[in-house]
């Protein structure tokens, strides 16, 4: 017969979780947390070692035979190619101060994303592969050999990471676990166990310049699509150029904002502020791309991917180049662009056109973001317009990572929303600019069958933002940055509903008073913009 | 004593150590983040932990305001639903609730007096616990649908290729409004 509970046992269920150190609690690897494995003509096609088929949640992962030697053969000479991968695999203390920063940690509650904890991942095996005190003391120095399970391990882990750098802001010595992550993906990479949702942009952009694949007469296409929908909504019809040669300025964006919603009505607000002051510039169906997968994947696939900027530049003899709204894209400009490539002798240190500024900041670059270059156009009054047109918008604005924590650009966009749109509310300050949370789904990890991951990691900013929707009836999620924009609308749905996401520069098209225009009773969405219903409607309700 | 009287009095130790059973149910080092990190930003999980599980418990004990209760279970199912819990333990913590309460009650007040009161008790906890499954249910297919929308709304990789339906509709709009009927050319990549 059964053994009988008495009812204190029936009830006494047991919730506790291990309570064992991270490294006795085996990985499990979860559907909904992971992201597919890349397919191997994918892999191929930029010339990518081991490429195969397999799974996270299978047994065997088809590595090749000599994978251990491999990693391990990546790894030192990482070691001694970046001294900072060096000293960050030998100085942290494990003071702990960065275990409770990051956006996984906060919302999954796994100890495993303790940014401390994802560098020991493979901190553990530096030691216990290449130091003599790993060797020899082993666990007692919190070191272990690289085996199967904590290959597993780091994989995983690696992969819930979004490198947005906010742990290394409270590290007292500056580890930046970011670019332990970024070095660590570039191990796995060396057999083949990328994810799709990155390897695919990579070969795409690789073999037509931008994510999608959109080969040129589409990219050119879709662009001519959206300026229909300028014409049906704004009145005005606007004809841009491509790859024309002796335009003063190239324009590069992400491809994201040429085919997705909502980022298509920043794309609609690039075009029309371009042609309300008149501007000088040409896209370009070949750099079509300002997103760099690559930068997910290896440092010399971000450098690859990155060439086609300069080129294209020099080939259409531009002077300057000005960049649209994304964030791991200016990370790759502001902190590697100058170290990847030759500068180019044909551009010009950039000179606003339109108000004789001199970006000094872009002396080197000689790329300019597009927030510096519209804020600057305000600050001179040659745009204009009226922010009543976005009333019924209550604003609150999400720093990016990579253009607050990587590229200092914090004063900016909030500027240009001010002067745009009359209702602006900050969310509270531990959760902005520097210390901006993530949007969760950032480097590469914006793919959908990672959702709950997504949702885990998107909390923390989630959180913030339902505060101000709280508070102020905050109804928009403004953003620079094309991945926020594919993203946060799934994390609004799901945590704070009735908050919509919008690129800055569709804030300023809707704002902005352009000539020949119609009466602008709807926005770029093509939305009724409450109180502005035209006339006649109106006349004929009243019947 | 009456089983509601022992609840008014203990009513703060019932709360805490039902906090301090949720908590539990993540790591130690986890637990202790939740329970001491005070700023709501910095910690927004345990804050909204905290904020949820006393006007629960007070509901629960007094007037059973339905929507009351699902808006507090709402508030810590929603996180718990996307977090590494299979469902029984996203939601057990919720019939806990029982063992908690027992645990409060001195053992000399424990006899057949207080078992018609602990008997209606039981019956809320466990209404309370069947909202709790449909709150969970709700926010599990709520994903379902973001992962849905997410995939129908932008270009998808579908079996390695991109699938640009999303513009080529936006694009054959514009050309039906205006009365072209010109076909579309497949303007995929072709592989190979
Ligand atoms: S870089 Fe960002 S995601 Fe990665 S560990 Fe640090 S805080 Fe977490
Ligand atoms: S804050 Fe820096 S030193 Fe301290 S545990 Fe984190 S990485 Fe290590």
């Amino acid at each position: 017969m059964a053994k009988e509970l008495t009812p204190q046992e029936t009830l006494r269920i047991d919730l506790r979780p291990p309570k064992q150190d991270w490294m006795d609690i085996p990985v499990n690897i979860k559907e909904g947390i992971y992201c597919y494995p890349a397919k191997p003509e994918k892999i191929e096609c930029v010339d990518m070692p081991n490429a195969h088929k397999w799974s996270p949640v299978e047994e065997d992962w088809g590595l090749p035979e000599n994978w251990k030697e491999i990693f391990l053969e990546g790894f030192r000479e990482r070691l001694d190619k970046h001294r900072t991968f060096k000293i960050f695999m030998d100085i942290c203390v494990r003071c702990g101060a960065c275990a409770d920063k990051c956006h996984f940690f906060i919302g999954s509650g796994d100890p495993k994303n303790m940014p401390v904890v994802r560098a020991e991942l493979l901190r553990s095996v530096y030691r216990g592969e290449f130091t003599k005190a790993g060797q020899i003391l082993g666990r007692l120095a919190g070191a272990r050999k690289l085996t199967m399970p904590v290959l597993k391990e780091i994989w995983y882990y690696l992969f819930q990471c979004t490198e947005c750098r906010r742990c290394s802001l409270f590290c007292p010595y500056g580890i930046d676990t970011a670019e332990i992550t970024i070095l660590g993906r570039e191990l796995i990479n060396l057999f083949g166990l990328n994810i799709n949702w990155i390897q695919e942009p990579v070969c795409n952009c690789y073999n037509t310049g931008n994510h999608l694949g959109l080969l040129p007469h589409t990219f050119k296409q879709n662009i001519e699509f959206l300026c229909d929908d300028i014409e049906e909504f704004v009145g005005i019809k606007i004809e841009p150029t491509f790859n024309r040669k002796g335009a003063e300025i190239l324009f590069v964006t992400p491809s994201g904002d040429v085919f997705a919603e909502p980022g298509i009505y920043t794309l609609m607000g690039y075009l029309m502020l371009f042609e309300h002051i008149g501007l000088d510039y040409t896209w370009s169906t070949y750099a079509c791309e300002g997103g760099n997968f690559g930068f997910f994947t290896s440092l010399e696939m971000a450098q690859r991917l990155n060439a086609k900027i300069y080129h294209e530049a020099e080939r259409l003899g531009v002077k300057w180049i000005l960049g649209g709204e994304c964030g791991h894209m200016w990370r790759v400009i502001h902190q590697y662009m100058n170290t990847f490539q030759k500068p180019v002798d044909s551009l010009e240190e950039p000179i606003s056109p339109i108000t004789g500024t001199k970006f000094e900041n872009a002396k080197s670059l000689k790329m300019v973001h597009i927030s510096e270059f519209t804020a600057d156009l305000i600050k001179h009054g040659k745009l204009k317009l009226d922010p009543s047109r976005n009333d019924h918008l209550k604003v609150t604005y999400h720093d990016s990572c990579n253009p607050s924590r990587g590229m200092g650009m914090l004063e900016e966009p909030r500027y240009v929303i001010k002067n745009v749109c009359n209702h602006f509310y900050e969310m509270p300050e531990n959760t902005i600019r520097e210390e901006t949370f993530c949007c969760g789904s950032g480097s590469g990890l914006n793919a959908g069958e990672n959702m709950e991951l997504r949702m885990r990691g998107g909390l923390p900013r989630a959180n913030a933002v339902k505060h101000v929707h709280n508070k102020y009836g905050v109804n928009t999620l403004a953003c620079v940055c094309a991945i926020d924009r594919a993203v946060l609308p799934a994390s609004m749905e799901y945590w704070v509903p009735g908050v919509d996401v919008a690129g800055v520069s569709e804030l300023v098209a809707n704002a902005l008073i352009m000539e020949g225009e119609n009466e602008r009773s709807v926005n770029l969405r093509g939305e009724e913009i409450p109180g502005r219903a035209p006339k006649e409607e109106e006349a004929q309700e009243d019947v | 004593m009456a089983l509601n009287d022992i609840i008014e009095k203990k009513r703060d130790s019932i709360v805490e150590m039902w906090l301090n059973t949720l908590f539990s149910t993540y790591h130690p080092k986890t637990a202790q983040f939740l329970e001491n990190k005070r700023n709501k930003f910095d910690n927004p999980v345990g804050s909204a932990f905290k904020e949820a599980i006393g006007p629960l418990f007070d509901e629960i004990v007094g007037d059973f305001d339905q929507e009351k209760i699902r808006q507090c279970l709402d508030e810590i199912i929603r996180i718990r639903a996307v977090q590494d819990f299979i469902p029984s333990q996203a939601i057990g913590i919720f019939v806990v609730l029982k063992d908690v309460v027992r645990k409060v009650i001195p053992s000399k007040e424990m006899g057949p007096e207080i078992y018609e009161e602990l008997f209606i008790f039981d019956a809320k906890v466990d209404r309370m616990a069947l909202m709790a499954f449909d709150v969970y249910m709700a926010c599990r297919e709520r994903i379902w649908e973001i992962k849905l929308n997410d995939f129908k709304k932008r270009p998808i990789f579908a079996e390695g290729q991109m699938c640009l339906s999303y513009m080529l509709r936006r694009g054959l709009k514009h050309r039906q409004k205006r009365g072209e009927v010109e076909q579309f050319t497949d303007i995929r990549p072709q592989e190979n």
